[in-house]
């Protein structure tokens, strides 16, 4: 019962982010949609100004300073070891047969040698961290990302990357976690990210626009990360390259 | 007069030293020039780290130095102007191009910060013969994790040099974050509003 209801609510959503992706394709290439832009904004500024500024920097700040590096190191990878079994899936859903062995044998030899996973023993022999998400396997088929969206606390995300981390959760042995290893798996994989980015959030300030930095940052990582870094420059751009080229020459 | 002799005969030495670090930079090869020019300044970061971290405006010279020679502002100021370039004056696109390109050194300057000694490795290099432009790669190493970096290059078809326009870190474009700020600030303010804005974001 309580299967089919997930089913249920996994089919539903998908159909939403279908339905809504194909309106919402913008034909502008920096321009990426944003129909809830006020409401958006608005979480934006939570996270930003409160969240951020009195929760989540500080307590990074702490973690970066008083945890050990190993320890860090440690325990990340452990909450990242739990993901390689949704990673060995998510890979074969999108064809990558090698990376899903490699993910597959990633989990089993860093959960067993690796000590649950705090050492990454993969690594060491060459198998590397492929990392796919259930929202890039959607992108990878042609689903469009539709409307952005600000979460309150969790950040920048849009409708594909909601559904697929949901889809995500599912995976064993994610789904066998209890609430409070989930909320501490995913605390230390935000202190974490949080700690490793201090240095450049003068950047962020620095930014005429903070938010339509981030999104603008946020929706481009998205495509390098499903296209896997193979990205092609659109004819438009190559013709504005090119007006471009013949206005400098004409100096 | 013989410490003098020896005090002489150090410096010009450490000065030479110094010289001997930074690689000469071929301009002629899309590759070589990056990464000659990367390994220069990431040498001199390494080089210069104690005294940059007691005053950390000395970053600043070393973008000056090091990087905005192999810079194409011109060409990516243009390209931040977009569709608009074309409604302003030359002495106006002049005067811009100027502000963006101290702005864009303040810019190279905060992502500068972010360089702590990792390891870096460059990717292979590609068939550029009968190219405009083309993408140079590197990946800095940090644990288990690797940042992607790549360099945008054209060939200036005047002086047939290739330099740098636009820096992509894990997919996110430097210039195409820079659009996406000032497109708003362009189209309802216009230019003079985007200068007035470069002018206060840097520091």
């Amino acid at each position: 019962m309580k299967k089919s209801l997930f089913l249920m609510m996994h089919l539903s959503l998908l159909i939403l982010t279908g339905c809504v992706s194909n309106k919402a394709i913008d034909q502008e290439s920096i321009q990426y949609s944003d129909p809830l832009e006020t409401v958006n904004r608005s979480i934006w500024d939570f996270n930003y100004e409160v969240l951020d500024a009195f929760v989540l920097r500080p307590s990074a700040v702490a973690y970066v300073e008083y945890m050990p590096q190993a320890a860090r190191t440690g325990l990340l990878n452990m909450a990242e070891n739990l993901e390689e079994p949704s990673n060995s899936i998510n890979n074969l859903l999108q064809g990558k047969v090698a990376d899903s062995v490699s993910s597959l044998g990633r989990f089993v030899l860093n959960s067993t040698v690796g000590l649950l996973g705090v050492i990454d023993v993969a690594s060491e022999i060459g198998l590397e961290r492929k990392e796919e998400a259930f929202g890039e396997v959607l992108g990878s088929w042609g689903l469009e990302t539709g409307p952005y969206l600000m979460l309150p606390a969790l950040g920048p995300s849009d409708v594909r990357s909601g559904v697929g981390d949901y889809v995500d959760n599912f995976y064993g042995p994610l789904d066998a976690l209890n609430i409070y290893f989930s909320i501490f798996r995913m605390s230390i994989k935000a202190l974490d990210a949080r700690g490793s980015v201090i240095q450049q959030e003068q950047q962020l300030h620095a930014s005429a626009d903070p938010y339509s930095f981030v999104k603008n940052a946020y929706f481009q990582n998205l495509e390098f990360k499903v296209k896997d870094g193979k990205i092609e420059k659109s004819a438009e751009e190559q013709q504005q390259d090119e007006e471009i080229d013949a206005y400098l020459n004409n100096l | 007069m013989y410490r003098i002799i020896i005090t002489l005969i150090s410096i010009f030495l450490l000065f030479n030293s110094a010289w001997g670090l930074a690689a000469e930079v071929d301009s002629s090869n899309p590759y070589s020039m990056v990464e000659q020019v990367a390994r220069n300044t990431f040498s001199r970061l390494t080089s210069e780290r104690e005294q940059i971290k007691q005053d950390p405006l000395l970053i600043n010279k070393v973008v000056e130095q090091e990087l905005i020679p192999y810079l194409d502002y011109r060409f990516a100021a243009l390209k931040i102007l977009g569709k608009y370039y074309r409604q302003y004056p030359l002495e106006k696109i002049n005067q811009y191009t100027e502000v963006f390109k101290t702005y864009s050194a303040s810019v190279f300057a905060n992502a500068l910060h972010y360089y702590q000694d990792q390891a870096v490795e460059f990717e292979p290099a590609r068939e550029f013969n009968n190219q405009k432009q083309t993408t140079v790669r590197l990946n800095i190493n940090q644990g288990s994790n690797s940042i992607n970096l790549a360099f945008v290059v054209r060939k200036d078809t005047k002086t047939e040099q290739w330099r740098v326009y636009d820096v992509v870190a894990e997919g996110i474009s430097m210039l195409s974050s820079l659009q996406s700020q000032f497109e708003p600030i362009l189209r309802k303010e216009g230019i003079e509003a985007v200068m007035k804005t470069m002018r206060n974001t840097k520091d």
